[in-house]
């Protein structure tokens, strides 16, 4: 009997296994640097993190947003166009994804928002 | 002043109290003490009525607008209604973690009322006044919520925006409460095994707690989707965040202990499998909150990064080591007082659940942690998106769904073959469904096959009830009185399948919004009208209204049936422009017409993303049918335990119930 649930344990391991195998190395994203992407473009997507900027741009009646997300003092242009976040705005971080076109722009395909680091308006104090 | 000396002289108190408690516990019950144990548990009771009184505090400071605590004016403001105001209490980290501390202390205190003297309990007082005193070590020392501003500013900062809805009133509070509550079930079966008890006693002390922890995890992980979908506007309600894993993860583990403990308490076994379980669950809630609060997973929601990181991770590290050290000191004392007889049978089902479970955990604890992983092995963080997540768990969601439909059936000990005349019901029902889809043109593989398991799994839990019934009608009196008697003498038993049962009708909304979402983006000047699925949407007018600090505009719409919606975005000057979304939201039993009113540049028209949603109501009545059903198997009273099955033993039980 053991045995037995030792082969189902074994078999449901086997099968997990392979799906977050095959779904991690068919899913997985680096998070790039700016200065790294800046430097080597890659070929594949990439996941960055970066501030936003004050030059938001918003073209085409508000779908298309252009702006600079900048790292550790290195700036790259990125150009998204869908639905933004809520609290998008100047000064607050997000997490692109997408890659970086020929001219240096990077065409996100995704654009989510880190919530502020606190939920709190300008400190008091 | 006075509030904030009430509220910090009531914490140290408890910190006090509770390392009194904490202490007297772990000695009364190694020595077997039972008049020191009766005093430990008052002390750790002093000490939930003292943070009871600290919570208070906090509470009439925000009612007062009392800004000279910090924490006060960081959240709230004069403007804060009446209700969000009460809400800003657990709306930062110093709340919440007072919050926390709040529930395992009441919760915990509960847990001690119906016990006597034994050397189970006074471990348990011990364990859970240790939990305790990490806590209010935490909030008397790092994250202090009654720290002093030194002058009282006029007004405070106010909550976020975000955070202004009535969600916030609820998902909170629930999903803290259901966090903290697994403390209670690890902190039992941390005291079984040091006073060496391997029976399952502390399951039965703990049963229905374990299974209000879980019902209140539900609630708050439901109304955690609830709220993203009515408020944030992006037409989900999930998004595999880290966040959102993290809350998941406890539950998970959990919903593997509320069936697998079954079979410990009628048959004796898998006794150390259960222990690990609880152990996980408690585990799994404290790196949550770790990750959360320390900020070493990038996610979406990053809370406050604060100091309180390093101290959740020396926490987590001791629970982990103090508890594996344990479970393997005591491992030969937690071998099952017999062996399975039959693969086919109720312990089976239960058993493949919990390994199927476990894989999901793991999935989805692997993708959380992949960030992690990858950065030390490969030196670059990588992550996963959602495609990861459904990939991987759709199999075993799918699978354990098809258990949902035949565990049920399935007798006690030895299954044999007359079971297999039942399983008619649920076939037909599958066989059903499938000609159904295909009649109606379907051909995705995936809604082919999960259709039929759902319609499977559906007729299983329904027909116990039709069982009941039947068996009502055959008792003196009339029937139906009869079976609302047996239904609440037994809801135990008609709770598990009411949960079933939400679980069916949720997972047909997943499915649903899932595979047949549409979403269209439009532009629309006045009175101009466009055709979107079955609606004809008109935009009637725009309107626009500047109050106190923020600006909101409004879009008027109707549709062909005469009904009219209104999707609105307000922009706040105080937070550097955020703005918040008011959706439209038309519900109907089989969808959503959902709208949401982007930012617009071009004066004179609207940007609006149009989504039909297909089934997503039905999340929400499947949740509320499971939180019912767990709800109900919780409640006091009723049938005390499951009859044991009366079956030879093959080993003399090891521990009996003398003490």
């Amino acid at each position: 009997m053991l045995l037995r649930w030792g082969a189902v344990g074994a078999v449901l391991a086997a099968c997990l296994g392979y799906l977050v195998f095959s779904a991690t190395a068919g899913n997985a994203q680096y998070y790039r640097t700016v200065a790294e992407l800046k430097r080597d473009p890659g070929v594949g997507e990439a996941r960055m993190l970066g501030t936003v900027q004050d030059d938001v741009q918003r073209l085409d009646d508000g779908r298309e947003v252009r702006f600079s997300a900048a790292q550790d003092g290195a700036t790259i242009p990125v150009v998204y166009s869908g639905q933004l976040p809520d609290i998008f705005r100047p000064g607050i971080q997000v997490v692109v994804e997408g890659r970086v076109q020929p001219d240096g722009v990077f065409l996100a395909r995704t654009l989510l928002a880190k919530c502020p680091s606190r939920f709190t308006a300008t400190p008091t104090k | 002043m006075l509030l904030a000396d009430v509220g910090s002289g009531a914490l140290l108190a408890a910190l006090a109290l509770s390392a009194f408690a904490a202490l007297l516990g772990f000695l009364s019950g190694a020595r077997g003490l039972v008049l020191q144990a009766l005093v430990a548990r008052r002390a750790l009771w002093a000490a939930a009525g003292a943070v009871v009184v600290g919570a208070a505090a906090l509470e009439a400071a925000f009612l007062t607008h009392d800004f000279v605590i910090a924490y006060v004016a960081e959240h709230s403001d004069l403007a804060t209604p009446a209700p969000l105001l009460a809400a800003g209490f657990y709306s930062g980290q110093e709340g919440s973690l007072l919050y926390w501390t709040l529930v395992l202390a009441v919760i915990g205190g509960l847990s001690l009322a119906g016990t006597s003297g034994g050397r189970l309990p006074a471990y348990a007082i011990g364990v859970l006044g240790s939990i305790l005193t990490f806590f209010l070590l935490v909030l008397n020392f790092v994250a202090g919520p009654f720290a002093l501003l030194g002058f009282v500013p006029a007004d405070g900062a106010g909550l976020n925006p975000l955070l202004r809805d009535g969600g916030m009133l609820i998902h909170p509070p629930f999903l803290l409460a259901g966090f903290a509550s697994f403390a209670v079930p690890f902190s039992f079966a941390m005291a079984a095994l040091l006073a060496g008890r391997a029976d399952a006693a502390w399951i039965t002390l703990t049963r229905r707690l374990a299974l209000l922890a879980w019902g209140l995890q539900s609630a708050g992980l439901t109304l955690g989707m609830w709220w993203a979908y009515h408020v944030l506007g992006w037409g989900g309600y999930w998004g595999w965040d880290p966040v959102e894993n993290v809350a998941l993860l406890p539950w998970l583990v959990t919903t593997a202990y509320v069936h697998s403990s079954q079979i410990q308490e009628r048959r004796g076994m898998l006794k150390g499998w259960n222990q690990g379980l609880v152990v996980a669950a408690f585990l799994l809630a404290v790196f949550g909150t770790f990750v959360v609060r320390s900020g070493v997973i990038q996610s979406v929601h990053s809370f406050a990064i604060s100091p309180i990181g390093p101290w959740f991770l020396a926490f987590l590290a001791v629970a982990v080591l103090a508890s594996g050290l344990l479970l393997a000191v005591r491992a030969p004392l937690l071998r099952g007082d017999r062996s399975l007889e039959s693969s086919v049978s109720r312990e089976g089902a239960f058993l493949l659940q919990n390994l199927l479970f476990v894989a999901l955990a793991f999935a989805v604890f692997w993708g959380t942690v992949l960030p992690l992983v990858s950065q030390f092995i490969q030196g670059r963080a990588a992550a996963v998106g959602p495609p990861f997540y459904e990939r991987v768990t759709a199999p075993f969601f799918l699978a354990l769904l098809a258990l949902l439909a035949v565990g049920p059936l399935l007798p006690w000990r030895r299954a044999g073959t007359a079971w297999l005349r039942t399983l008619k019901w649920p076939l037909t029902a599958a066989a059903a469904a499938l000609a159904a889809l295909l009649g109606a043109g379907l051909q995705n593989p995936a809604v082919l096959l999960a259709g039929p398991v759902l319609a499977a799994g559906a007729t299983t839990s329904i027909l116990e009830y039709a069982k009941g019934v039947r068996f009502a009608t055959r008792l003196p009196g009339s029937w139906p009185v009869a079976a609302a008697r047996l239904a609440i003498r037994n809801r135990r038993r008609y709770g598990a399948y009411l949960a079933h049962l939400g679980i069916v009708v949720a997972a047909c909304g997943f499915a649903g919004s899932h595979f047949w979402q549409q979403e269209r983006q439009l532009t629309l000047r006045p009175n101009q009208s466009v055709a979107v699925g079955r609606y004809q949407l008109t935009l009637e007018s725009i309107g626009s209204a500047s109050a106190a600090g923020t600006t909101t505009t409004t879009a008027f719409l109707s549709l062909g049936d005469g009904e009219s919606l209104t999707a609105g975005r307000t922009v706040y000057d105080s937070f550097g422009g955020q703005s918040t979304t008011r959706v439209a939201i038309r519900s109907s039993a089989f969808e959503d017409l959902y709208i949401v009113l982007q930012p617009s540049t071009g004066a004179g028209s609207v940007n609006l993303t149009v989504f039909v949603n297909p089934l997503v109501g039905w999340i929400w009545t499947g949740a509320a049918l499971l939180i019912l059903g767990a709800l109900s198997g919780s409640w006091p009273g009723g049938r005390r335990s499951p009859e044991r099955v009366a079956a030879p033993a093959r080993r003399p039980a090891l521990a009996g119930s003398a003490e």
